[in-house]
């Protein structure tokens, strides 16, 4: 029979080994990951409306990433841009939900403006099925650019369903691991209309 | 008496076991892109540092969404065929745990070959019905039909085992328990307060009190029955004894000349194989059930087992 001190020594190292397994998942979760700006890649959306979470909650049911697109029909960018984006969205039906949100109207997109940092129009914003904001783009985007976004984040969901945590929302929402980065650096103010100024990119401006 | 070496080779496979699980939850190590590899461990996808994924959870999310899963499925034979439940014995983080608990445990106990019989049954039953109820949904979802059926059974609808899984419960929620309560000290007296916890926690984890109870439940079985779980109601168990049934590349053979036929090796084998009257019989440890944790061939006091491939 083997000694008592070996027999508690073997229960002592196991239950450490127990609370350490434990330990180490907690100590990662509490761990204070890099804060992400609320609207921008890697951070969840919110559920600013009832609309809004509707779509959200639509998507992480069925495993569709929402395309959201906010737009000031004063501005003229913007207004290019929903053409754009009608087109574009007959084109992908079924693949992927779409959300247009007017901004300065007493509707869903004014409300839900400050919660996603909308600061230039249009912006066009992707959401995976796991409420995680996946592409942010400031400024306009033309049918290539607006199916390789769609792609690019239809791409990311596939990937999330294979991973099976794609109706569920990870814990790892807060991280930094998805997406791309903001980098302010590329943007200019142009004056577009008379009551608006638009941040747009300048590469884009440039490209029109 | 054991052999020493069957004391050392139980360190040395805790030490794999625990680094096993290690890898598996690379992101603490820094390495936070997930890989896309499933693996056939009951492992949930939610634990916030797990970079693999539970095989099960893939197969159960993919099928009720309409596609079938062949990458892990292509996975799950692969492996089954070639180590049998290797996985089940070295690397699932949940084996390791029930290990650890069976070596707290006080005293052993002996399932009569009649309800272990029965009991070994149930894993499969557990399997079954996962595969039923992500098929009836993958049908209609792909039918576009049955929505209300499907927003019915809600949480359960596309993952309807993980809720149960106490490897979930276990890796996922109370971690999650403790974060809640670590991060909000003002609330503290939740602590004094059980109910109010769990009506906290239950916005973000439905059926919190059953999964605990459960979890409780097999945790308590788990010392005195080892790897209760792996035996009786693990689904990735059963799928993977369903691939390997019996014919797995690596296997168990005897060397009649030195086998003085102790019993010590189904003795120690916590899968309740009958080692010994297998080996008699087919001259190899042909078992859906052995998971390869090698502790027969470390507990042989005559070293007349040897891990073998099949030729």
């Amino acid at each position: 029979m083997p000694s008592e001190a070996k027999i508690w020594a073997t229960r002592l190292v196991s239950t450490a080994l127990i609370i350490a397994m434990i330990a180490i998942i907690t100590a990662w979760t509490l761990t204070p990951k890099p804060t992400i700006p609320a609207g921008y890649p890697g951070s969840t959306a919110p559920k600013s409306t009832f609309t809004i979470a509707k779509v959200l909650d639509e998507s992480n049911r069925t495993g569709k990433p929402v395309i959201m697109l906010f737009y000031d029909r004063t501005s003229n960018t913007s207004m290019m841009q929903l053409l754009v984006f009608q087109n574009v969205r007959q084109m992908y039906k079924g693949k992927s939900l779409f959300m247009i949100l007017e901004v300065n109207t007493k509707y869903n997109g004014s409300e839900a403006c400050e919660d996603y940092n909308i600061i230039i129009c249009p912006t066009t914003i992707s959401v995976l099925s796991n409420y995680t904001i996946y592409k942010r783009h400031e400024g306009l985007l033309n049918e290539t650019m607006l199916k390789l976004f769609i792609n690019d984040t239809l791409a990311v969901q596939e990937k999330l369903l294979t991973k099976s945590i794609g109706h569920m929302p990870s814990s790892k929402e807060n991280t930094c691991n998805v997406g791309e980065s903001f980098q302010p650096s590329n943007l200019i103010w142009h004056k577009r209309d008379l009551n608006d100024l638009i941040l747009v990119r300048e590469d884009l401006v440039n490209s029109l | 008496m054991f052999p020493k070496k069957f004391t050392l080779f139980k360190i040395v496979r805790t030490t794999i076991q625990f680094i096993a699980f290690i890898i598996l939850n690379a992101c603490i190590l820094g390495i936070c892109e997930e890989f896309t590899i499933p693996l056939p461990i009951l492992y949930p996808s939610t634990v916030p540092t797990a970079a693999f994924l539970g095989g099960f959870d893939v197969i159960q999310y993919r099928i009720s969404h309409a596609i079938f899963p062949f990458i892990t499925l292509g996975i799950f034979i692969v492996i089954a065929a070639t180590l049998g439940r290797t996985f089940c014995g070295w690397i699932c983080p949940f084996g390791l745990l029930q290990d650890l608990i069976s070596y707290i445990g006080y005293k052993k106990v002996t399932v009569s070959k009649r309800a272990h019989n029965f009991l070994k049954q149930v894993k499969y039953m557990v399997l079954f019905l996962t595969i039923l109820m992500v098929g009836i949904v993958g049908v209609l979802t792909a039918q576009n039909r049955g929505k209300e059926f499907i927003d019915a059974l809600g949480y359960f609808a596309y993952q309807p085992f993980t809720p149960f899984s106490p490897s979930e419960t276990f890796f996922t929620v109370i971690p999650k328990i403790i974060s809640y309560i670590a991060s909000n000290p003002s609330q503290l007296r939740v602590i004094l307060d059980p109910m109010l916890l769990i009506n906290l926690i239950e916005v973000q984890e439905p059926i919190l009190i059953f999964r605990i109870v459960f979890l409780g439940i097999l945790l308590t079985l788990m010392f005195f029955i080892p790897r209760f779980w792996c035996r009786y109601l693990c689904p990735v168990g059963a799928l993977m004894a369903t691939f390997s049934s019996e014919h797995s590349l690596l296997t168990i053979k005897r060397n009649i000349v030195r086998c003085i036929e102790c019993e010590t090796c189904s003795k120690v084998c916590p899968m309740q194989i009958p080692v010994l009257k297998v080996l008699k019989e087919k001259g190899k440890l042909m078992d859906s059930e052995c998971i390869k944790c090698m502790d027969c061939i470390f507990a042989c006091p005559e070293n007349a087992l040897s891990i073998a491939v099949v030729e």
